[in-house]
């Protein structure tokens, strides 16, 4: 009989899905158990040694939204099924080659935490519960209802009560404070232990949406100083359709998400031709203490904390899809996913990754986001990457002689790329010009046009270079 | 607990749809959208009496009874073997 997974289910689930696949998923105990007292769970997928980019799945924050924990869980069985037996994955129209689940499972950590809230799902399945409870199940002492929006009490802009009720009887119900509820600290913990996590999709639903931040108000990419930080605007934030405040968003940092919402509709609708719509979280009504919001603000608020890109996913139609469209969903959306994973692969960080370099990657990572995207050249480059990666981690895995010609080459170039502050950087030689020249013509030649054309601008670009440090080098190239 | 509808309200304005927030009813925030007639339309699960109030405040409220939905018994859980088999696993 079709139905979908019950709490211990998934639970049950994620422990055979670690005692089916040892060798690369580890169970990970969550630190708190939900109000009613049970434990959760998430797994690590991930091959390999070395520090890699680390990539969380969520799903069942909001308990009537039934289809989502089976559908994260079906795709933690598909990627680890298709990984130990050196195949592809298919979903409806949409196939991914072994090398992509090589791609993935070998370059990144694939965190899966399928079921935030437990007590709301056991809840919705009991007889005598009510299928459509939204919340946890916190039984707010002292007032008249039960439970708090999970997802309106993470703390970004809490305080501010914009798109959240202070009423306990309201489905948006923001709890007492900001983090107040154990299910959605245990979602904050999986960052704050796993640093490299970098990327998170929030599974939802309804309405076939692709969301990226920010939720409070409108975007804009010009005024930094216009932020949720900044307490001038607390009057005004939250008004959709206003131009006393909108939201400050990189412009490079607004560009990765719509060119990677942008593939994973396009994945989604390749399945059976579904086509979601990728936009900005706010739509039409703005709201705060959400998930993508508060993991996306993380690095705002401490620049130590590595960025993380946050999405959310608003799959299907309706909340509880009969056993036939509840399956088309899980298959349509796990395309998409994977189209997420692959957009998360680095082909600097992978190259780097288990060799001496290694060690370098946090401070070419910050030069990157304090230096490069602060210039035109350097934005283009980065986008370069971001367009190409798994393209260059394809060649780079069956071409071992460029590999070993990357990494050679980003041997070099670590040294000249400065550390923050550092007044005095080295200047770059003619031969290491040299170097990088070669590399480039030598991925050119076994590269797709696309990336053939890309390659070619960046070769141009290299007289800037030549006796400068790579900051003017940067400088004089966006000119 | 009384019974609930799942209904499509629709509003006259952005500001009117953007109003709706205040009465803390289970309206479903990312269904809002504009329709080709220029209303806004926003789906939810109501009470008759909150379907009601709606619209004696102006708004347009079509109600679908709960069943209509064709959706499966939730209390109906797959165990772990039979859904490992259902997928291929």
């Amino acid at each position: 009989m079709p139905g979908y997974l019950s709490v211990a289910g998934v639970e049950q689930a994620l422990q055979n899905l670690v005692a089916t696949y040892p060798a690369f998923v580890t169970l990970i105990n969550l630190p708190n158990t939900s109000v009613e007292g049970r434990a959760s769970h998430a797994v690590k997928i991930g091959s390999g040694t070395g520090t890699k980019r680390g990539l969380l799945l969520i799903a069942g924050l909001h308990a009537r939204e039934l289809v989502n924990p089976d559908l994260v869980l079906t795709l933690a069985y598909n990627l680890c099924k298709a990984y130990s037996t050196h195949t592809g994955l298919t979903f409806g129209g949409k196939s991914y080659d072994a090398t992509a689940v090589r791609l993935i499972v070998e370059g990144l950590d694939v965190f899966v935490f399928p079921l935030v809230n437990p007590d709301g799902r056991a809840f919705v399945q009991a007889p005598g519960g009510d299928r459509w409870w939204r919340k946890n199940r916190n039984p707010n002492p002292g007032q008249a209802c039960k439970g708090v929006d999970l997802n309106r009490n993470f703390d970004f802009l809490w305080p501010s009560g914009i798109g959240t009720s202070a009423n306990p009887c309201s489905e948006v119900y923001k709890g007492a404070g900001g983090f107040s509820e154990p299910e959605i600290r245990n979602v904050q913990w999986l960052p704050d232990n796993y640093p490299q996590i970098g990327f998170i999709a929030d599974v939802h639903s309804y309405s076939e949406l692709i969301l990226y931040p920010w939720g409070d108000d409108e975007n804009q990419t010009t005024n930094a100083g216009m932020n949720f930080m900044n307490p001038a605007y607390n009057a005004v934030r939250g008004v959709v359709g206003d131009t006393s405040y909108k939201e400050y968003i990189p412009a490079a940092e607004l560009n990765w998400y719509a060119t990677t919402a942008g593939k994973v509709r396009d994945a989604i609708a390749a399945v059976r031709g579904r086509v979601y719509t990728a936009q900005q979280e706010i739509q039409l009504y703005p709201t705060t203490g959400t998930s993508v919001d508060y993991t996306y603000a993380r690095h705002f608020v401490d620049p130590a904390k590595h960025r993380v890109y946050a999405i959310t996913l608003e799959t299907g139609r309706e909340f509880q899809p009969a056993d036939a469209e509840a399956l088309q969903i899980i298959s349509e959306v796990s395309a998409g996913l994977i189209e997420f994973c692959l957009a998360s692969l680095c082909a600097v960080e992978e190259t780097m990754a288990g060799t001496a370099l290694e060690k370098e990657a946090d401070r070419l990572r910050l030069f990157r986001d304090r230096e490069m995207l602060k210039t035109k050249a350097g934005r283009r480059y980065v986008q370069l990457l971001a367009t190409h990666s798994v393209e260059l981690l394809r060649l780079s895995k069956s071409e071992k002689a460029l590999h070993e010609e990357a990494l050679a080459v980003l041997q070099r170039v670590a040294p000249v790329i400065p550390e923050p502050r550092q007044r005095q950087a080295k200047v770059i030689d003619r031969e290491l010009l040299k170097s990088v020249a070669s590399l480039l013509k030598k991925t050119k030649d076994k590269s797709s046009p696309a990336l053939g054309l890309a390659l070619d601008a960046l070769a141009k670009d290299l007289r800037f270079f030549k006796n400068r440090t790579v900051v003017e080098g940067l400088k004089a190239a966006s000119q | 607990m009384a019974a609930r509808y799942f209904v499509q309200v629709s509003a006259s304005s952005k500001e009117s749809l953007a109003k709706l927030q205040t009465y803390d009813f289970d309206l479903f925030r990312h269904t809002a959208r504009q329709t080709p007639d220029k209303t806004f339309k926003i789906d939810g699960l109501l009470t008759a009496e909150q379907a009601e109030r709606l619209v004696k405040d102006g708004y347009t409220v079509l109600m679908q009874p709960e069943s209509s939905l064709g959706m499966q018994d939730v209390g109906e859980v797959i165990e772990l073997p039979e859904w490992l088999a259902e997928r291929g696993f």
